[in-house]
């Protein structure tokens, strides 16, 4: 664990109960999770992506662009997707509203950003498992684990990428359980 | 959300409501049945794809900033759309402590739908992207995947061995699991894998590269639990690139460098791997709408390499990697990076559902200086017991040859038919072969034969030897014995030049203080070999032969 800024429980408003195991915390926000389960069943926006596609190689030639513009506005930059064709967005078309002055201090720009102010955050999560797949995948991918600790935070990286890191998610298994198991929900 | 159906259970009746259930979900319901007479289709199924005691994780990603205004706009697209300054990032880092991997080819299956609905495969022509404009939002480029092992992690591989199934076709007895063959793979610490997936294309097409470093790689089989192979050092890049067009040639290059190889080939370990890629290419077969034409290239570079085959009498072998219990041909170079082995193996699959596929590969010894060091070595590797040890001590060179290549290329056919003939050729052409051909090592060249190529193809145990010998001499019938498989006929077409042989054929059984020095300026054997007809041409020049005492 790294970058993480001493101090940052006394901003702290929780109940009396954890104020002592607080207080050792070096973080502003503590995010507690007990029986975490997390399924993963589908990814729309992908499919919806390929919809567009489609829609758009049948309108060839009228409107090429536009269906594209529609997607990023809800893709955004955050969750590039994968896969094995294009994924070229029509970047250029879009004009941003951040001020021309890209050499913005990471100070400045994480006292603007909330999302940078909340940080860090720690995470704990006490047994938790996800699973992926559904009906149509002859099997689902499970991952579980028994002790799950991390810390979100951000730090900066360079002039041009004010970067924010999610680090060390540290996940334990002290009893020595799966991590990720592939069930077959029929037998094959 | 659908709306309920009015059949539908209430959510909070269902008997997992409010109870943390994980892994138990899915556990208990695909038990073996009790009583399985006949062995799964899928028997080499390990659900446990991973299991171990800790891990770290770290996920990145930049905040993206914006193109700037002040400096000059970015000119080129794809990976350089952001101009001059590096990309944003965007990865995951992941150390294990320790575990087990089961990856194989049933695991890999379950990753291929599940990588198909969460990725799903557009068959679409993609097109490069083009660079940004400043005032824009920069890109991320690629995903970065970078993994470090521990020295305690296993890579176990759990194959299908189809050419054992006759084995197996019986009813099993009760309770009886029929065993999967596996490869188990440890390396050292501080191995490394590094994944980078392109999120633009570039004019040239989709970058995507694994990289794979392994420090002392120890390769195991179920062959016979020990070493099939070991290095210092073995490094994979593969360039796993893809055109823009989804459906044009695409090649995929694998790099290997090894350093310090140590390979202990049994004909088993052949079969093994064999299995291992008849397993993982199994499956139904590709659509010819969906049909993408590939090239797979291997490349080798060997250094400081030895191959070990094991050239015990009877295929008795009880510890296959040991010195002091086994009798090897020993193929040596240990020239570091001056002189090393260089193969090449191209494999082309550019034809929808063909015929006939070709397969070319070549294998060279390269001398970088003209140093005796760096050169392909033939020896024999005996144990201290063995009288030729004792009398002849440690026979660790007893060749060499300058430069040496072996090209070759095999076509093989994908039916069964009695007009169809694969074939397999081979040129082997050197220079400045030496060699002291005592007597024991044109013996130790037939066992080659007998335990790579004919009939001792599986080894045995000293036990199972002596069982098999008590159960001969006691007239008990013999355990049952594979049956023939049908196979299309094989013609080899072998071409052999050779310039510069020296031959020395020792006077005396137990020294090689005084020779018959056999010399030839160069041999040119052609042979063609079928399952009716053998031909051969050897025109040779002179052979001078002369006395040497040392």
């Amino acid at each position: 664990m790294r970058d993480v800024r001493p101090g940052g429980a006394q901003d702290g408003e929780e109940s009396e109960d954890h104020t002592a195991k607080l207080n050792a915390l070096p973080c502003r926000i503590l995010l507690e999770m007990k029986g975490l389960e997390w399924f993963v069943y589908n990814r729309a926006p992908q499919y919806d992506w390929i919809m567009n596609e489609m829609a758009a190689a049948a309108a060839e030639g009228q409107q090429n662009t536009s269906s594209r513009q529609d997607m990023d506005e809800d893709d955004g930059s955050k969750t590039p997707r994968t896969g094995s064709t294009t994924l070229a967005r029509g970047l250029s078309h879009i004009t941003t509203a951040l001020s021309p002055a890209t050499r913005e201090s990471f100070e400045s720009f994480a006292a603007r950003s909330p999302y940078l102010k909340m940080l860090p955050v720690k995470v704990e999560c006490n047994r938790g498992a996800v699973i992926m797949g559904n009906n149509n995948t002859p099997s689902v991918l499970v991952a579980h684990f028994e002790k799950a600790q991390g810390i979100v935070d951000a730090r900066k990286v360079d002039p041009l990428n004010l970067e924010a890191r999610e680090g060390d998610q540290y996940i334990k298994y002290p009893n020595n359980i799966d991590l990720f198991d592939f069930i077959c929900p029929s037998p094959c | 959300m659908p709306s309920q159906n009015p059949g539908e259970i209430p959510l909070d009746q269902l008997p997992s409501h409010g109870q943390w259930m994980g892994l138990s979900r899915y556990r208990g319901q695909h038990e073996p049945e009790e009583g399985l007479k006949f062995e799964p289709e899928e028997y080499a199924m390990v659900t446990d794809v991973l299991d171990c005691p800790s891990m770290t994780l770290c996920l990145y990603w930049d905040v993206v900033g914006t193109i700037s205004r002040s400096e000059p706009p970015p000119q080129e697209g794809g990976k350089q759309l952001n101009g001059f300054h590096p990309a944003p990032e965007f990865g995951v880092d992941i150390s294990f402590m320790g575990g087990t991997v089961n990856y194989g080819p049933w695991a890999d299956r379950q990753r291929i739908h599940l990588q198909n609905m969460f990725f799903p495969r557009v068959f679409k022509t993609a097109e490069p992207s083009e660079p940004l404009v400043p005032g824009d939002e920069r890109a991320y480029t690629e995903m970065k995947v970078y993994v470090e092992l521990s020295s305690s992690t296993i890579l176990r591989v759990p194959i299908r061995e189809s050419s054992k199934d006759w084995k197996h076709r019986r009813r099993l007895e009760e309770g009886e699991v029929r065993p999967n063959g596996w490869v188990e793979i440890k390396v050292g610490a501080m191995s490394t894998l590094n994944y980078n997936m392109a999120y633009v294309a570039s004019s040239t097409g989709w970058t995507h590269t694994l990289g794979l470093e392994l420090r002392n790689p120890e390769v195991r089989s179920s062959v016979n639990h020990g070493i099939l192979w070991e290095a210092q050092r073995q490094t994979l890049q593969c360039d796993l690139s893809g055109p823009l067009q989804w459906n044009a040639e695409t090649k995929w290059i694998f790099n290997n460098v090894s350093s310090g190889m140590r390979v202990f080939l049994l004909r088993e370990h052949v079969t093994l791997i064999t299995d291992l890629v008849t397993d993982w290419t199994s499956g139904p077969a590709q659509e010819y709408w969906t049909f993408v034409p590939m090239i797979y290239e291997l490349n080798l570079q060997l250094e400081d390499t030895e191959f070990f085959l094991n050239v015990n009498d009877q295929n008795i072998i009880n510890n296959s990697s040991s010195f002091q219990d086994n009798t090897f041909i020993v193929l040596r170079s240990m020239g570091g990076r001056r002189g090393y082995l260089k193969g090449h193996v191209n494999m082309d699959f550019r034809e929808f559902r063909p015929q006939s596929s070709t397969v070319e590969f070549s294998i060279e010894a390269v001398t970088l200086d003209n140093d005796s060091h760096g050169r392909l070595e033939l020896g024999v590797r005996t144990p201290t017991w063995n009288t030729w040890n004792c009398s002849l001590g440690v026979q660790d060179s007893l060749g060499t040859v300058e430069q040496v290549k072996l090209k070759g290329s095999y076509e093989f056919y994908s039916e069964i038919a009695p007009g169809f003939i694969d074939t397999l050729v081979l040129d082997l052409s050197g220079v400045g072969l030496d060699l002291t051909l005592h007597g024991f090592l044109i013996r130790y060249f037939l066992t080659i034969k007998g335990n790579y190529f004919g009939e001792d193809l599986h080894f045995k145990t000293l036990e199972e030897w002596q069982d098999q010998q008590q159960a001969a001499a006691d007239g008990i019938a013999a355990a049952p014995k594979p049956p023939l498989e049908k196979s299309n006929d094989l013609e080899i077409v072998l071409g052999i030049r050779v310039k510069g042989i020296v031959v020395l054929l020792p006077k005396h059984i137990f020294t090689t203080k005084e020779n018959l020095k056999l010399d030839t300026p160069a041999l040119n054997v052609d042979m063609r070999f079928t399952n009716y007809y053998m031909g051969n041409s050897s025109p040779s020049q002179a052979i001078q032969h002369f006395l040497t005492i040392h």
